[in-house]
């Protein structure tokens, strides 16, 4: 039995093959397709600034792999085409590169908002929080109903704060705002997210807000029933005709730049890398035809005041949905409590859970 | 091109030939449209799916499912029934096993590890056997119930995943706990070659054996080419017909449970990329003959598997793999219907 065992490994061993780390070669892993318009754009754009900022760059790209062992596969496939640097960017790649780091640890790994780091294993991430709450500020003043919607996909801590800091943002300039929060269950549902936008329509919600792969289907069919939109990721405003008022999209070239440089000089140590509005990683869309120049210019004030750190948008008081109070009145949140967030804000109808 | 077609046909073996030429010829079309060099492309094809040890191994991980998935489809295509289930039996395969593996985690491998992979093949065969019997006692179309019941069976997993079954540690990400050590299939050291694929070959071997020879074989021959005709001497098709399909989904549930604890380690939505209708494909390519299944399966997983090199070195989107793919199956289905038409 045990001699057998060993010629089978012979068979399928056959000449190992041992990768050697390029950090010349750089992989990028996709969720969707990365004409998608939204997020998997919005990091193929940063590939794209790498080319151009490292001509010995090459690049490499898994598009549309799903957050499953695939990803593990793809990732050994690169690693064995000697890819030194690989960009995760998907939420639920992080254990999977946390398991291969350790089977390579001389491989950089670079996962997209994750909360783990180990001995190769960094993330970055842009926060969209305080352009989330500047959007909301715009709906806010927008709606004519008082009812905004958000279109989320997974009830994961990223999401929580989109919506928690828009809702709050609305609710700074109309308090009588309430949201209404659907969630789609995958990152690309084109089919749930023209439905929703439908019935939040029906429900008389004249703002939709959202957090799914690409803002391109609910801005189309948002068109069609005369609803306003507010984008993320990619900024489509040329795309969604006179419903769109904002949105908050991404900038991570410099953010990957940085951090392939860092690996190339060997001064690269894992960690959380984060960026924001104020960093530049996080953009404020233009604003659409419909938003009158004294909102945009109030929303443009409040802007240079969370520039300038006069104004946090997680400062109390924050009540949670159950009543619970969140962060007391002259409090901020702390980090970790904003990173880990599984709650909903007073005002927000739908489940955290 | 099954067993039971009547009349004048080509030798399988021409017909197989045929086929792999003109996909051949429409694949380098193809890589000429999208402004590839062909021969480049296709010899990278083979050897991501068999230059090395890690690309054999990729290669025979996909064909696992695969396989088994075939099987699935076969066996009730014995008795000429049509199935597409192997799916959904997949995802109750994963279900069941999982049930098994969340309610006594502690149990020690020598116990969890079969009654998982038991009460996955239960899960399977349930799922298998109701359209079955559907179709054995009411005449209800069991290509109608097998692909509705895909739906379902998918569906289920993820009402479980995102609902009663998701671990409150993944901060909202839906999937199970992370299944202990002793529901881990065994693996040949090294390679990461679980036992879902000795599971399938043996079964296939076991099905080649069993469909070919004996009185029970010649039963299903019967039946086959015609009911009334069985009937008439005893024999009972809704039997036949329930024992057959559900031994096909539990082959089916064990591919689903095999993905679950060996290759993901947990259980979660996407589970399979669309082995049920693959392997579907393949049992039809193959005329339900067992012992061409073997082959046929491991060659789709290494076409599979090796679709990574078009987006790695070719720099072509993720699409193309899923397009060759189609053409594959679309030349498969048509190129010998149209060889056996113009033969007789």
């Amino acid at each position: 039995m045990k001699l057998h065992t060993l010629s089978a490994v012979a068979l399928v061993t056959g000449t190992a093959a041992f990768a050697e780390p390029d950090m010349d070669k750089v992989g990028f892993i996709y969720v969707g397709p990365t004409a998608d318009y939204g997020y998997n754009m919005s990091m193929d754009l940063g590939r794209a600034d790498v080319e151009t900022a490292f001509p010995d760059v090459e690049t490499q790209v898994f598009e549309a792999i799903p957050e499953t062992a695939e990803v593990s596969r793809v990732m050994e496939r690169m690693i064995r085409s000697d890819t030194g640097i690989i960009f995760a960017t998907s939420y639920g790649y992080l254990d999977y590169a946390i398991e291969l780091g350790e089977k390579y640890p001389d491989v950089k790994f670079l996962h997209a908002g994750g909360l783990k780091t180990s001995d190769n294993v960094g993330t970055y991430w842009a926060d969209s929080d305080d352009g989330m709450y500047l959007a909301g500020m715009v709906a806010g003043h927008m709606t004519e109903t008082d009812k905004l919607g958000f279109i989320g996909a997974f009830q994961i801590p990223q999401l929580f704060r989109s919506i928690n800091a828009f809702t709050l943002g609305a609710q700074s300039v109309n308090p009588d705002v309430t949201m209404t929060v659907v969630w789609t269950g995958g990152w690309w549902e084109p089919q749930k997210e023209a439905d929703a936008v439908t019935a939040f329509a029906n429900q008389g919600i004249d703002v939709i807000a959202e957090q799914v792969d690409s803002p391109i289907t609910i801005a189309e069919t948002a068109q069609k029933t005369g609803t306003m939109v507010v984008g993320k990721d990619v900024d489509i405003s040329d795309r969604a005709g006179d419903v769109w008022l904002t949105g908050v999209s991404w900038n991570w070239g410099p953010m990957m730049v940085d951090q392939v440089k860092a690996i190339q000089d060997g001064t690269w140590e894992p960690s959380h890398v984060r960026g924001d509005l104020k960093s530049g990683h996080a953009v404020l869309d233009p604003f659409g035809p419909k938003v009158p120049q004294d909102v945009i210019d109030e929303v443009l004030a409040a802007k240079e005041k969370i520039l300038s750190g006069e104004m946090d948008i997680w400062a109390g008081p924050i009540v949670a949905q159950s009543g619970k109070t969140i962060v007391p009145e002259g409090e901020v949140m702390d980090m970790e409590t904003i990173e880990s967030m599984g709650f909903m804000v007073d005002g927000v109808t739908g489940s955290a859970s | 091109m099954t067993p039971t077609s009547s009349g004048r046909t080509l030798p399988f073996a021409a017909i197989a030939l045929a086929t792999a030429a003109v996909f051949l010829l429409a694949a380098a079309t193809f890589f000429i449209a999208i402004g590839q060099a062909p021969l480049r492309a296709m010899i990278d094809l083979v050897l991501f799916a068999t230059g090395d040890a890690f690309s054999r191994v990729e290669s025979l991980l996909k064909a696992a499912p695969i396989l088994l998935c075939a099987i699935a489809a076969a066996i009730p295509g014995r008795l000429g029934l049509i199935s597409v289930g192997a799916e959904g039996q997949l995802h109750l395969g994963a279900i069941f096993g999982t049930a098994l593996v969340l309610a006594m985690p502690q149990a020690p491998a020598i116990i969890l590890l079969p009654a998982t992979l038991l009460a996955a093949a239960v899960g399977g065969a349930l799922w298998g056997g109701v359209p079955g019997w559907l179709r054995g006692r009411l005449s209800v179309n069991e290509t109608i119930t097998t692909l509705v019941m895909n739906y379902l069976g998918i569906l289920m997993v993820n009402g479980l995943v995102f609902g009663p079954w998701r671990d409150p540690a993944n901060l909202g990400w839906p999937a199970t706990a992370s299944f202990p050590d002793a529901a881990r299939l065994p693996v040949l050291p090294g390679t990461g070659l679980h036992l879902g694929l000795f599971l399938g070959v043996l079964l296939a071997l076991g099905c080649a054996f069993a469909f070919s020879r004996g009185i029970r074989a010649e039963r299903v021959r019967v039946l086959a080419m015609n009911r009334k005709v069985g009937e008439t001497y005893g024999l009972n098709f809704p039997r036949f017909a329930v024992i057959l399909m559900a031994t096909g989904g539990a082959a089916a549930g064990l591919a689903g449970i095999c993905e679950a604890i060996a290759v993901q380690g947990r259980l979660q939505p996407g589970l399979s990329l669309g082995y049920g209708l693959t392997g579907f494909l393949v049992a039809w390519l193959c005329g339900h003959r067992f012992l061409l299944i073997l082959p046929v399966s491991i060659l789709v997983g290494g076409l599979l598997a090796a679709g990574d090199s078009l987006q790695l070195f070719h720099k072509i989107p993720a699409s193309s793999a899923t397009i060759l793919q189609g053409l594959l199956f679309v030349t498969v289905l048509a190129v010998p219907g149209v060889l056996n038409r113009r033969a007789s």
